[in-house]
């Protein structure tokens, strides 16, 4: 029955140890852990300054599995430069006005106007910090992972604009727009003149806007070399590997290149959530700073860990209340059985002093103690074992290692209790009348 | 013909606090064919006497010879198998063994086992009036008597001229006690055994042959 006992008490702890490290483990394997560039106040906002040397070089600490990046330029819809079907429309650039207060006008227009942004994932771009899910539609064949594709035609980037803008202007999917940017150049058709730059854009997809402004979503490449940062992977394509850049194998020129580069926002996930511990640890040496605690980087980094944080920290309070009370439990078992064991041989304290009486030696009234007791243990353990596993299963390694444990307490009981017992007076015993 | 001899046997207690001098210098000698009863009163020192006899231990000081030699320097555990069974008042049978096994048991220690020893088990129960069908019982089925008996069987199963009692009547009610000696009794006057038996119980000296008074630990031969 002691085993018995036993061998299913052992199997009671070791579960419930096994379970808090199993969910533990899910709770490692389930989180992704997210991180974003936020203002000095920790709000999440879409106009920062980030400087691309820095984020580059988190992305480089490995330990990064995705990392999206967003730069906006305010644009003014100049027009439909060709239709879906090839047929072009022979729009003028925006011309830069002589009168240097229409000329501040036009800029002041242009900068009021709605960003042409380019990023490698439109979900994690500024306008969606807050949306559940993104309605979209593309052309066949397409969708919004375009944006992490550099674009094969320098000339032409594929974008996704808003169904308002569309409605609006009476654009289609397919069809190239043009838009002009606040940076004023010289006429390549008449060096007289001047131009604001303009890029032509194939409109790929369309998207509900989320606020009022008609966001123009481009690959990230479009604004950003993004060969510094990934090489000749592709922007969104997971963690960093070997043909990603090294930042000690780029070259000075890259390197001021990347310093000299704006990002507007930036967000990670985690490669594994286990290194979390160490990844803060890379940014604190790092220098980037916290929400009101700005360190050598004024960059400021929440990563989306409370919950997490508050998942692991109870359970490893539990682990840890396990570490300490098991321990004793299994000592307290195991002075028990010792116990029992001694007890279960003093009780026969009698007929082993007979045996001693008629002449057995030592030897023999120590194995047939011993071992009647060891097959007795044994069968109890068995049967609690089968007990345990048709009821709850395979036992855990830890729970065998325990019972293997009892086994030998109870073999040390039995064999301390047989030692005292055959070294005890043996007249002293038969002469006492019970 | 002597089979126990004793010279100057001593035997002392000791403990942190106290020596006890249970047996004191005890001069004396046993022989076959007769019965001899040890009396006296608890705590006189009869039954250390017998137990040193019974070799369970040796004496303090002094010699307890068995046909001559001495048993200190004889192996005790050997003794005791072969030479000096013992009957006990609480009988001393093995309550997880049948009695026929009980009765084997001495035997399979001097390594005569199996089927002769369950027939010579069959003839040492019927030597002490029992049927052979207690042979497959367990001693707890047994009334005290039948116990006893039984522990005379086994102490008759090692095949010596000695056979020691300590308190053999202890336990039982005065027709099974009456039993129990002339069992004993005439084993010593029919078999020729050297019966020793240490008891308080004076109704059955009128059938021992010699008489022996124990107290405070000294031997005195009773007239």
């Amino acid at each position: 029955m002691l085993a018995i006992s036993v061998v299913i008490f052992f199997g009671q702890l070791s579960n419930t140890s096994e379970k808090y490290k199993a969910q533990l483990e899910s709770v490692y394997d389930n989180t992704t852990i997210q991180g974003y560039y936020t203002d000095i106040n920790g709000k999440q906002i879409g106009n920062l300054v980030l400087n691309a040397y820095n984020v580059a070089n988190i992305y480089y600490s490995e330990d990064l599995s995705e990392l999206n990046l967003s730069i906006g330029k305010p644009y003014y819809f100049t027009g439909i430069n060709q239709l879906a079907d090839g047929t072009p429309q022979n729009i003028s650039p925006l011309h830069v006005p002589d009168n240097s207060y229409r000329r501040e006008s036009m800029i002041s227009m242009i900068l009021r106007g709605p960003d042409l942004t380019a990023t490698n994932n439109i979900h994690t771009s500024p306008e969606f910090y807050y949306a559940d899910a993104i309605e979209m539609a593309f052309q066949d064949g397409i969708d919004e992972s375009i944006l992490a594709v550099p674009s094969d035609d320098p000339m032409v980037f594929s974008c996704i604009i808003s169904t308002d803008l569309m409605a609006e202007n009476q654009i289609s999917l397919g069809d190239i727009i043009r838009v002009s940017l606040d940076r004023i150049i010289i006429d390549p058709e008449n060096v007289q003149k001047k131009i604001f730059l303009y890029i032509d854009l194939k409109v790929v997809g369309s998207y509900e806007k989320q606020g009022t402004e008609d966001t123009i979503y481009a690959p990230l490449s479009l604004f950003f070399e993004t060969d510094l940062v990934w090489g000749e992977g592709q922007p969104a394509s997971g963690p960093p590997t070997e043909s990603v850049m090294a930042v000690d194998s780029l070259t000075n020129e890259q390197k001021d290149a990347l310093q000299s580069s704006v990002l507007h926002s930036a967000n990670f996930k985690l490669v594994n959530s286990r290194d979390l511990i160490s990844f803060k640890d890379f940014l604190t040496i790092y220098g980037f700073s916290e929400v009101r605690d700005a360190g050598k980087v004024r960059e400021f980094i929440i990563l989306r860990d409370a919950s997490f944080n508050n998942a692991v920290a109870s359970i490893k309070q539990q682990n840890h209340y396990i570490n300490i009370l098991y321990p004793f439990l299994y000592a307290l078992v195991g002075i028990i059985t010792i116990t029992v064991s001694y007890l279960l041989i003093v009780s026969r304290k009698y007929e082993l002093a007979t045996m001693r009486g008629l002449g057995t030696k030592e030897s023999r009234t120590f194995f047939s103690f011993f071992s009647e007791q060891s097959i007795l243990c044994l069968l109890g353990t068995t049967f609690g074992a089968a007990i345990w596993y048709a009821i709850w299963g395979s036992p855990s390694k830890t729970h065998l290692i325990m019972t293997g444990g009892f086994i030998l307490c109870y073999f040390i009981g039995s064999a301390i209790s047989i030692f005292i017992m055959n070294h005890s007076h043996v007249l002293t015993i038969l002469l006492d009348r019970e | 013909m002597t089979i126990l001899e004793l010279n100057d046997v001593s035997y002392t207690y000791t403990s942190k606090h106290q020596q006890i001098n249970a047996v004191i210098e005890i001069n004396c000698s046993f022989e076959r064919g007769k019965v001899y009863a040890i009396v006296g009163k608890s705590g006189s020192g009869k039954s250390t006497l017998l137990s040193l006899l019974a070799g369970l231990d040796v004496p303090t000081s002094g010699q307890v010879l068995f046909e001559g030699k001495s048993t200190a320097a004889m192996d005790l555990a050997k003794y005791r198998r072969e030479c000096a069974p013992m009957i006990y008042q609480s009988f001393r049978l093995f309550p997880l063994l049948t009695v026929s096994e009980n009765i084997t048991f001495p035997m399979e220690l001097r390594g005569f086992k199996g089927k002769k020893a369950r027939e010579r088990a069959r003839k040492l129960v019927h030597r002490v009036a029992l049927p052979e069908s207690v042979l497959d019982r367990f001693p707890n089925m047994l009334s005290g008597g039948e116990q006893q008996r039984v522990g005379i069987a086994r102490a008759l199963s090692m095949n010596s001229n000695l056979l020691l009692a300590d308190e053999p009547t202890g336990n039982l009610d005065e027709e099974n006690s009456l039993n129990i000696v002339d069992i004993l009794v005439n084993l010593a006057h029919t078999d020729g055994y050297c019966v020793v038996i240490a008891t308080h119980d004076l109704s059955i000296l009128s059938k021992m042959d010699v008489i022996y008074h124990m107290n405070g630990g000294v031997l005195r031969l009773e007239n």
